[in-house]
């Protein structure tokens, strides 16, 4: 299975750029992953996690911008995890007396730090509360489609010519129907909540992955170590669990950082349509699409979730870009992870 | 490869897409609904749903039914809405040009800036203004463009009353979502356009300019970027997927009649042939417009036209 024409800017421009496009394979629009670079022939094969994984998180944290996404995400984990203890009122009780009311450095009285909504309830907290559901998504989507990408990956890289073939075409065919289409038609089916949106938000996201790591699976297939497992009797099973996999690890652990983001925001867009997490469930996106109807009234209680949505978003955007750099250094800006959103 | 070759296999990957989608939501939506049952009134008995369900030839095979719905994609006979009873084509088809309206101006426009602010960032690279516009095109990367819209209606629409806040006349109307939707794009956009600059920037042909003693514009403009624009504009076949999925979300929030809100009102009413000709439609679109810019990638680099082994 080799890459296709249609590499993603970062790496096409790459001196490298002729053998990626030899074999004409004039298959999939869709290109690999951002700015990480299938390892190709002649280049080393890839060491094996964890202490590849080590370094590069050892390097990302070097990174000032690294840094500063680790410490965000940290705090806003913090936040979230604790938001019982530090928030300052009940997320869900309505105060009709506090309807719309300011923040209080606005002038608002009944001294909500960030306001209250259009049916009184404090913002600040409903933020604290909000970001566990959106942190929680991100993270449980972001896992689940990583696994199953590195599954994928694997098989598709294994079986090269026959499962790899498939599952690149399935690949094509997901890359022309944006994530929104899926998890909006998929509400159609089986009725807007939490549930639906979480698992198309799982299940959608492995393309990238497989596509980043079957050309590396499909160099370490023919590797000396493989070759030595085999011949100490050890089966393909045991081969693409223990020696394939970690192999692979440190491509995977990067797209997760960059996809954790993007997932966050496709749930919130759901949410915002009202197709996603139920009342009196609330995630960041329903509050926005509960405080977009009386914007004119109280925008805080739109800003302030969105603020935090962008927190969340820069965040890993800032973890994604110092692990990839320290993944693959000479990789310049690369998009975001192009088959998601 | 050659050119013909290219665009057949181009053509077979599109007819992949079509089978591929059309399968995926059928399947989705009757593993899920009775669309006998959806498409009769509440009260209805269970003799006339099992008499709609005939008369639509619901009761025969499930795959004789999806043979027929796949037939029906290729012919363009998308059936008729459960909700308004109209025909589907004519209902998916008006709502098609209101979202290219939206979506090609801002592709425009985001590819105009980008290409502006990532020369000179690239150019700058070292330099003040161009570390701090590629900071500000990675915060503005980070902000959601809902929240963008959310925003922009505060400002413009309730705050400075220039605009209506949602729907509108005319021109008024794409005003905010074109501009959401180029803010978004032209973010992630002059990121990158900065960085193949850079990278094209010390390639050889470049370095090869540069010694030659050719003014710094011609270098730039002949040599650099010709060198740098083929992935970007295989880039903007995967921004417009991107765009279409925010529009999908940004018609409903805005009330603009485009496709993205055709489809969630359909959502809403479990109207399912909606849904279905709408994602096809989708599907249709965004492969079509890869497909165009792959070629005009291939058509623009000679390193693509040769096998190199």
């Amino acid at each position: 299975m080799n890459n296709d024409h249609n590499q993603p800017p970062a790496e096409a421009g790459k001196a490298h750029m002729p053998s990626v496009v030899t074999e004409g394979d004039p298959w999939g629009s869709v290109p690999t992953v951002a700015g990480i670079e299938p390892q190709n022939a002649g280049e080393a094969i890839p060491r094996k996690a964890p202490g590849r994984l080590r370094e590069i998180l050892r390097k990302a944290w070097g990174n000032p911008s690294g840094r500063v996404g680790f410490v965000l995400l940290g705090l806003l984990v913090l936040a979230a995890v604790f938001a019982p203890l530090i928030a300052p009122h009940d997320p869900v009780v309505q105060t009709l007396a506090a309807t719309n009311e300011a923040p209080v450095w606005l002038g608002g009285e009944s001294g909500y730090l960030l306001g209250a909504d259009s049916l009184g309830r404090d913002v600040l907290s409903r933020v604290l509360h909000g970001l566990r559901l959106s942190l929680l998504v991100g993270i449980v989507a972001a896992t689940v489609s990583a696994l199953l990408g590195l599954t994928l990956g694997i098989l598709a890289g294994w079986y090269e010519d026959t499962l790899g073939k498939v599952l690149m075409r399935l690949a094509d065919i997901q890359f022309a129907v944006p994530f929104v289409a899926v998890g909006i038609a998929l509400t159609a089916a089986l009725g807007p909540g939490l549930g639906p949106v979480l698992v198309i938000l799982s299940v959608w996201g492995w393309t990238t992955y497989a596509r980043t790591i079957a050309n590396s699976v499909a160099q370490v297939k023919r590797a000396d170590f493989v070759t030595a497992a085999r011949t100490l009797g050890a089966g393909t099973g045991r081969i693409m669990v223990k020696h394939v996999a970690p192999s692979v690890l440190a491509p995977v652990v990067v797209l997760w950082s960059t996809s954790a983001g993007v997932l966050i925001l496709a749930e919130s867009g759901l949410s915002l349509l009202g197709l996603g997490v139920q009342a009196p469930g609330f995630s960041l996106g329903s509050m926005l699409s509960d405080g977009q109807v009386a914007l004119r009234l109280s925008w805080w209680a739109v800003l302030f979730p969105g603020t935090a949505l962008l927190l969340i978003v820069l965040a890993f955007n800032m973890i994604g870009d110092a692990l990839r750099d320290a993944f693959n250094p000479s990789s310049s800006l690369a998009p975001k992870n192009p088959e998601l959103v | 490869m050659n050119i013909l070759r290219f665009l057949f296999w181009k053509a077979v990957l599109l007819l992949i897409v079509l089978v591929g989608v059309t399968t995926l939501m059928f399947f989705l939506t009757r593993a899920t609904g009775d669309p006998a049952v959806l498409m009769s009134p509440p009260e209805a008995s269970d003799a006339v749903i099992e008499a709609t369900r005939q008369r639509l030839g619901l009761d025969r095979p499930l795959l004789v039914q999806f043979w027929e719905t796949l037939v029906n994609t290729f012919t363009l006979d998308w059936g008729s809405s459960y909700a308004l009873g109209s025909e589907v084509r004519p209902l998916v088809m008006d709502r098609l040009v209101p979202s290219l309206s939206l979506v090609v101006p801002a592709l425009v426009l985001a590819a105009a800036l980008a290409g502006v602010i990532g020369t000179y960032a690239a150019l700058h690279q070292a330099d003040v203004r161009g570390r701090f516009l590629m900071g500000a095109a990675f915060v503005l990367d980070g902000i959601p463009y809902f929240l963008i819209a959310l925003v922009l209606v505060l400002v413009l629409a309730i705050q400075m009353g220039v605009l209506p806040a949602t729907g509108g006349d005319g021109g008024v109307a794409l005003v905010i979502p074109i501009a959401v939707l180029t803010i978004q794009g032209f973010a992630t956009l002059s990121r990158l356009t900065r960085g193949q600059l850079i990278d094209s920037l010390s390639q050889g042909p470049v370095t090869m300019a540069k010694s030659k003693g050719l003014p710094a514009r011609t270098v730039l403009f002949q040599h650099a970027v010709p060198l740098a624009l083929p992935p970007l504009i295989a880039y903007l076949g995967i921004l417009f997927s991107f765009m279409i999925g925010s529009l999908l979300i940004l018609e409903s929030m805005l009330n603009y009649p485009g496709l993205g809100q055709l489809l969630v009102r359909a959502v809403n009413q479990r109207d399912f042939p909606i849904v279905q000709a709408a994602v096809i439609v989708i599907a249709v679109l965004i492969t079509l417009v890869n497909i165009v810019m792959d070629t005009i990638v291939r058509v623009l680099d000679p390193r693509l036209r040769t096998k190199v082994s």
